[in-house]
């Protein structure tokens, strides 16, 4: 494996300990989920430039996903700050409310 | 191979400290930076086209996410590092990183010798060929894709919607 495509696998597994071990805040998991997101795309483009494939369908495809989960994420960040005047992810908590 | 090495390391350490600091505003930054260096390691791969729609679109919808972190973080100068043990996670990982500039033999032993980039004329006039293969096969793609961020929107209108409507409800 080149170790281009381990540095990709190595900021995966990075991003999905940030993610695992922090529950402060929402933007903070938010940011977390985004970097993973990024890492799979990078390391998709790369593997469709090394096989010399030349389509990028699956890496914009997951680029959109990621729009999309970033622009739902952003949304229950405002409905949790409307609601409940705080967006930590400890109110997300649906027992506690 | 040395400047692909580098840009390895920088481009994990601001993974880490994504992942690792507490404090948003940094995270963020560090998120930028994360997408400079994963592009430009991309760029030595080869691509131009795919950086370039990483640098302009991501960047641009991280920039929403920072003025949402301006917004929302009530105590944004509070804790620095996370808590426990990341603050020496990623100490060690900066005094690695710069013992690795350093001494040049340690990089090669830890990341071993393989080459990357080597075919950088040919990917680059068979990437435009790629762009327009996306749109002539992969129209399924463009289907299905702009289906999903239109159904998107709806569910973020329905998120925000009121405040006895919404998703959140304050019982």
């Amino acid at each position: 494996m080149s170790p281009t495509g381990t540095t990709f696998m190595f900021s995966f597994i990075i991003c999905t300990i940030g993610l695992i071990m922090y529950h402060t805040h929402l933007l903070s998991t938010l940011l977390c989920l985004e970097g993973m997101m990024l890492s799979i795309f990078m390391a998709l483009t790369m593997l469709s430039l090394d096989l010399h494939t030349s389509s990028f369908i699956l890496p914009l495809t997951v680029l959109t996903l990621s729009a999309c989960e970033a622009g739902v994420g952003l949304a229950l960040l405002v409905a949790s700050a409307r609601t409940h005047n705080t967006a930590s992810l400890k109110n997300l908590n649906l027992l506690q409310c | 191979m040395g400047f692909t090495l580098f840009l390895c390391c920088l481009m994990l350490a601001c993974a880490m400290m994504v992942a690792a600091s507490s404090m948003i505003h940094f995270a963020v930054v560090s998120l930028l930076f994360v997408v400079v260096f994963g592009s430009g390691l991309l760029i030595i791969e080869g691509g131009s086209f795919m950086p370039l729609v990483v640098l302009l679109v991501y960047l641009g919808g991280l920039l929403v996410v920072f003025a949402f972190c301006v917004g929302f973080t009530d105590d944004p100068f509070g804790g620095f590092w996370g808590v426990g043990v990341s603050k020496w996670v990623v100490f060690f990982w900066w005094a690695g990183f710069f013992r690795g500039v350093y001494s040049r033999y340690w990089r090669l032993w830890c990341w071993g010798k393989t080459s990357a980039g080597e075919f950088w004329g040919e990917v680059v006039s068979s990437e435009l060929l790629g762009v327009s293969q996306m749109y002539s096969d992969g129209w399924a793609f463009i289907v299905v894709c702009g289906w999903a961020l239109l159904v998107v929107l709806f569910v973020i209108t329905g998120f925000v919607r009121g405040y006895r409507q919404g998703a959140f409800r304050s019982f």
